[in-house]
């Protein structure tokens, strides 16, 4: 007679075999030690059933699961990032008033950077744009300046200074692309450098 | 039987989160079916295992890549084709042009391969446990062998059986382990006596 243990396993292996094992009881089939009892019950059962059927054959007989079990043993697994982050979130799971303040400071930090980066560009760009830029630009292609970004201590000195090296800089691109094919993205607009890449 | 795939992604979530014996669970229900289908491709029988064992192993590498968007088994499928495609290649031998169809595979006469290509001891040991079997199912009471005739004949789910028979699912699912039980009393030494027949062989 086989003892109680084993007669359960077997016969939730028997349902499961049949695809009519309950959910619930697919965790208790997983805690079963006995693993290799497991594999040849259910081998013979697989048997029984192709006998039955008048299907039986060598490949009935294959069972390869202690030895893809064995194998397996010495494998590591890499969870895939959405299992990982779902282990992560319940590994670290948090109650009460830290989770309710967790979940409002996140996008609150976030925003917060944005809004500073925001409000920096507005401001150094209104700075560094002479007041008849846009009419510059109408009038004269030759006088065409790009409004530049720079980020660090300003005073009106250092901003007259660069002003001046730019306006230079700018007719000095101006000049010497007289090289660049006008057919050409660079030859256009001297002041653009482009890169591109081709996917084989 | 339409918990089938929602049982096998609930086993592939755990194996996904490490639990190796939730793939122990996927190869015992799908290990016959996947030798079987191998088995169709490959003119060497005593190849089958090997690249069955191949193909749960490369299915258990790819199991981080699987989202559930087909079943289990079509998944593992088309890794079995593969992997008995490439084991003829690198055998030198061509594999075949034609795609097989899954349900082509399992409905392949397993009977016609194993007499073209067992042996006479394999074939009387074959033989010998099919006639063990029929003999214990004919021994069994009728309402136990009423169950496994209808599960394992007609392919009934637990639920057609049991309005077939006119009782609960419960009663069903103990009927057809009690016949497997019994029919297992005989088949195990028989077992015991192949595999060592095979193995000296």
């Amino acid at each position: 007679m086989k003892m109680n243990n084993e007669k359960s396993a077997a016969e939730k292996i028997s349902a499961y075999i049949d695809d009519a094992l309950k959910a619930d009881e697919v965790s208790a089939l997983l805690e079963t030690n006995d693993s290799n009892g497991m594999f040849s019950v259910a081998t013979r059962y697989h048997i029984v059933g192709d006998a039955i059927r008048g299907e039986l054959s060598d490949s009935t007989m294959v069972d390869v699961s202690a030895q893809v079990h064995q194998a397996l043993l010495q494998e590591s697994f890499d969870a895939p990032d959405s299992v990982k982050s779902t282990i992560k979130s319940s590994e670290g799971d948090r109650f009460g008033f830290f989770a309710w303040l967790e979940s409002f400071a996140r996008p609150l930090t976030g925003m917060a950077v944005a809004v500073s980066v925001a409000a920096m560009v507005v401001t150094v760009v209104q700075l560094e744009s002479p007041e008849n830029n846009s009419q510059q630009l109408a009038s004269s292609p030759e006088n065409l300046q790009v409004p530049t970004l720079i980020v660090k201590k300003q005073s009106v000195d250092n901003l007259l200074n660069k002003q001046q090296r730019l306006t230079e800089f700018d007719d000095y691109l101006t000049e010497h692309a007289e090289f660049a094919a006008q057919d050409t993205l660079q030859g256009r607009i001297p002041y653009v450098r482009s890169v591109s890449y081709e996917v084989k | 039987m339409g918990g089938e795939r929602s049982i096998d992604q609930a086993l592939v979530e755990r194996v996904q989160q490490g639990d190796k014996k939730a793939f122990d669970l996927l190869v015992l229900k799908y290990q016959l079916r996947v030798s079987k289908l191998v088995a169709r491709f490959l003119r060497n029988p005593s190849d089958v295992p090997d690249v069955v064992q191949d193909t749960f192993i490369k299915a258990y590498r790819a199991l981080p890549n699987f989202r559930g968007d087909s079943a289990f088994y079509t998944w593992i499928y088309r890794i079995a084709i593969n992997t008995a495609k490439n084991h003829l290649v690198s055998m030198g031998r061509k594999s075949p042009a034609h795609s097989i169809d899954i349900q082509d595979a399992e409905d392949y006469g397993a009977s016609d391969w194993l007499k073209e290509y067992a042996s006479p001891e394999r074939e009387a040991l074959a033989g010998e446990i099919q006639e063990n079997i029929n003999q214990a199912v004919s021994h069994l009471p009728a309402d136990l062998r009423e169950a496994i005739m209808l599960r394992e004949m007609e392919g009934l789910s637990y639920e057609d059986i049991a309005i077939a028979m006119d009782c609960p699912i419960g009663t069903v699912r103990s009927r057809i382990f009690r016949a497997r039980e019994a029919i297992d009393e005989k088949l195990e030494p028989l077992l015991d006596e192949y595999s060592h027949n095979v193995g000296d062989t």
